[in-house]
C-alpha cells in the first residue's frame, strides 16, 4: 500500500487584530467554517479536527478548547484534538493531520489554529508567552521574557557579524510594507526605518516596531489526501515535506545565539524529504516574531548565507523582484500573531500564492516554504508545498 | 564567580506591571553558561568580564562589572 500524497483544500482565516466580543472559539469556528465551505464540504466530510492553540485556558479562559469547537460547529462525533506547541501550534497540529492521513487514519482533517489576546493586557501576555521555555531555568527566573530572549539573539547576531542596529529596521519596514496590502492584516500602514528606531525601546537592541503585535484571530485549512483535495478544490497545493524538530527549551542550553537549531534541523530534513534545494524556493513565510528572527530565520533554512539576511533585506533581496518573496502576508510583524493561529495562517498564504489568488502576489510561484519557532527554539518546523501535478 | 558576558539585553517590559523596570539579562559563559540578573544594565556590554553570585529570587545576579 502506498503512502498517499497529501495537499491543502480549503482555507480560511479570520482578520487578524482586535476581535472584541468573540471568543477563541467563536474565531475557530468562524475560521473552520470557512475552510470547510472552502472545500465544499460539510463537517461530516473530515474524519478529525486539529485544533491548536497556546494559552486558550491561561488567556482565553478556555480550556477544553477543541471538543467545544467541535460541538460548535457540530462535527461531533469525530475526534478532536487540542495541541500546543507554544508559537510552533499550529504546525503541530498540521503535522498531526500529516500523520493520519499518511497512516491511512484519515482521508481529510480539519487544522483549525485560533487565540484571543487582546482583552488580556500587555504584562498579563507577557508573563503567559514567558512560559513557552523551561520554567524552572536559570533565564526564566531571572526574568527573561519573549523579546528579552529575541533581543539576546540580536545583540549577538549584530555582534558577530559586525552589523549596525539600523540594519535591523529594513526587516520591520519591508513587512508593514507587504502588509499594508493585505486587509487581513493587523497592521495595514507603512513605517519608516526612522519611525522603528525611534519607537520606544522594549528589550534593547528590539523597539516596539521590532515587535509583532499581541493578536487575535484564527486560521484553518482542510488538509486531505491528493485525490480527496482534488474532488473538492479546483487547485490543490501538494504537501511536499512538513518535518518537525525539537531543540533548546530555555536560552541557557543554545550553544549559538545566531541561530536555532530545531528549525535548521527542520529545513533539513524537509529539503530533502522534499528532493529540492533552498534555491527553488519562490516564495516563503517565516517566523518573524521579532525582526531579527527574520534575519536567523533565512539563514537557518538555507536560503541566505551566514550574516548575509539583513544586508540582503536591505537590498530588496526578499521583496518584489528579489531573490526570494519573503513574508508577502505581512508577517506577523505586520499581519500579527495570534500565537495558536500563525502556523496555520502561514501555510494559507503560501498556499494562496501557488493559486495565483493571494494579495500579494508573487509572480508565478512553484514552490514555497514556511518556517515556524516555537519557545526559545525548542520547536522548529519547516514546511515545503508545490503546485500538485 | 567570575565568567564573561556572550549576550545582554535591557528589558523595558515585563511580565508583570509589580516589576521593577529596566533591568538586565546576561548570558555569561563561566564554567557553565547561565543567564543572570544585572540591576545595573547601563554599564554592561557584550565581552565584558562580570561578577556574579547565586540568587534566591533570581537565580543568579551580576554583582560587579
Amino acid at each position: 500500500v502506498s503512502t498517499p500524497r497529501v495537499a491543502i483544500a480549503g482555507c480560511s482565516l479570520t482578520p487578524f487584530g482586535r476581535a472584541d466580543g468573540s471568543s477563541i472559539v467563536d474565531l475557530a469556528a468562524h475560521a473552520a467554517e470557512g475552510a470547510l465551505q472552502a472545500s465544499k464540504a460539510s463537517p461530516g466530510d473530515v474524519d478529525a479536527i486539529y485544533l491548536s492553540t497556546f494559552a486558550s485556558a491561561v488567556l482565553g479562559g478556555q480550556n477544553f478548547p477543541a471538543a467545544v469547537l467541535a460541538s460548535r460547529i457540530g462535527a461531533t462525533p469525530i475526534p478532536a484534538i487540542a495541541v500546543e506547541g507554544a508559537c510552533a501550534s499550529g504546525s503541530v497540529a498540521l503535522k498531526q493531520a500529516i500523520n493520519l492521513i499518511r497512516s491511512g487514519g484519515a482521508e481529510a482533517v480539519l487544522v483549525v489554529g485560533a487565540e484571543k489576546m487582546t482583552h488580556r493586557d500587555t504584562s498579563a501576555v507577557t508573563a503567559a508567552l514567558a512560559q513557552g521555555t523551561d520554567v524552572t531555568s536559570g533565564g526564566f527566573r531571572a526574568g527573561l521574557t519573549f523579546p528579552g530572549f529575541f533581543a539576546l539573539l540580536a545583540s549577538a547576531y549584530l555582534r558577530r557579524y559586525d552589523i549596525q542596529r539600523a540594519d535591523l529596521a529594513s526587516v520591520a519596514v519591508k513587512n508593514r510594507r507587504h502588509g499594508a496590502r493585505n486587509p487581513l492584516a493587523h497592521f495595514q500602514s507603512l513605517v519608516t526605518a526612522e519611525e522603528v528606531l525611534a519607537s520606544r525601546p522594549i528589550a534593547e537592541p528590539l523597539n516596539l516596531l521590532d515587535c509583532s503585535p499581541i493578536s487575535d484571530g484564527a486560521a484553518a485549512i482542510v488538509v486531505a489526501t491528493l485525490e480527496w483535495a482534488r474532488a473538492h478544490v479546483a487547485v490543490p497545493v501538494e504537501v511536499l515535506a512538513c518535518e518537525q524538530s525539537s531543540g533548546p527549551a530555555s536560552a541557557e542550553e543554545i550553544d549559538d545565539f545566531t541561530s536555532l537549531s530545531a528549525a535548521r534541523e527542520a529545513a533539513r530534513r524537509a529539503f530533502q524529504e522534499a528532493g529540492v534545494a533552498p534555491s527553488d524556493i519562490d516564495v516563503a513565510e517565516v517566523h518573524d516574531c521579532f525582526s531579527i528572527a527574520e534575519a536567523i530565520a533565512l539563514e537557518d533554512v538555507g536560503l541566505f548565507e551566514r550574516g548575509t539576511a539583513l544586508a540582503a533585506t536591505g537590498e530588496g533581496e526578499t521583496s518584489f523582484g528579489g531573490r526570494v518573496l519573503v513574508n508577502p502576508s505581512g508577517g506577523l510583524l505586520s499581519k500579527g500573531h495570534p500565537i495558536g493561529a500563525t502556523g496555520v495562517a502561514q501555510i494559507i498564504e503560501i498556499a494562496q500564492q501557488l493559486r495565483g489568488v493571494a494579495h500579494t502576489q508573487a509572480p508565478d510561484p512553484e514552490l514555497g516554504l514556511t518556517h515556524n519557532v516555537g519557545g526559545t527554539g525548542g520547536l522548529g518546523s519547516v514546511t515545503i508545498l508545490g503546485r500538485a501535478a | 564567580m567570575k565568567g564573561r558576558v556572550s549576550a545582554f539585553t535591557i528589558i523595558h517590559v515585563a511580565g508583570s506591571d509589580s516589576v521593577s523596570v529596566p533591568y538586565g539579562i546576561a548570558v555569561i559563559e563561566g564554567t557553565t553558561r547561565l543567564l543572570a540578573r544585572v540591576e545595573q544594565p547601563t554599564q554592561l556590554t557584550i565581552g565584558a568580564d562580570v561578577e556574579f553570585e547565586a540568587h534566591d529570587l533570581f537565580g543568579w545576579i551580576v554583582t560587579n562589572t
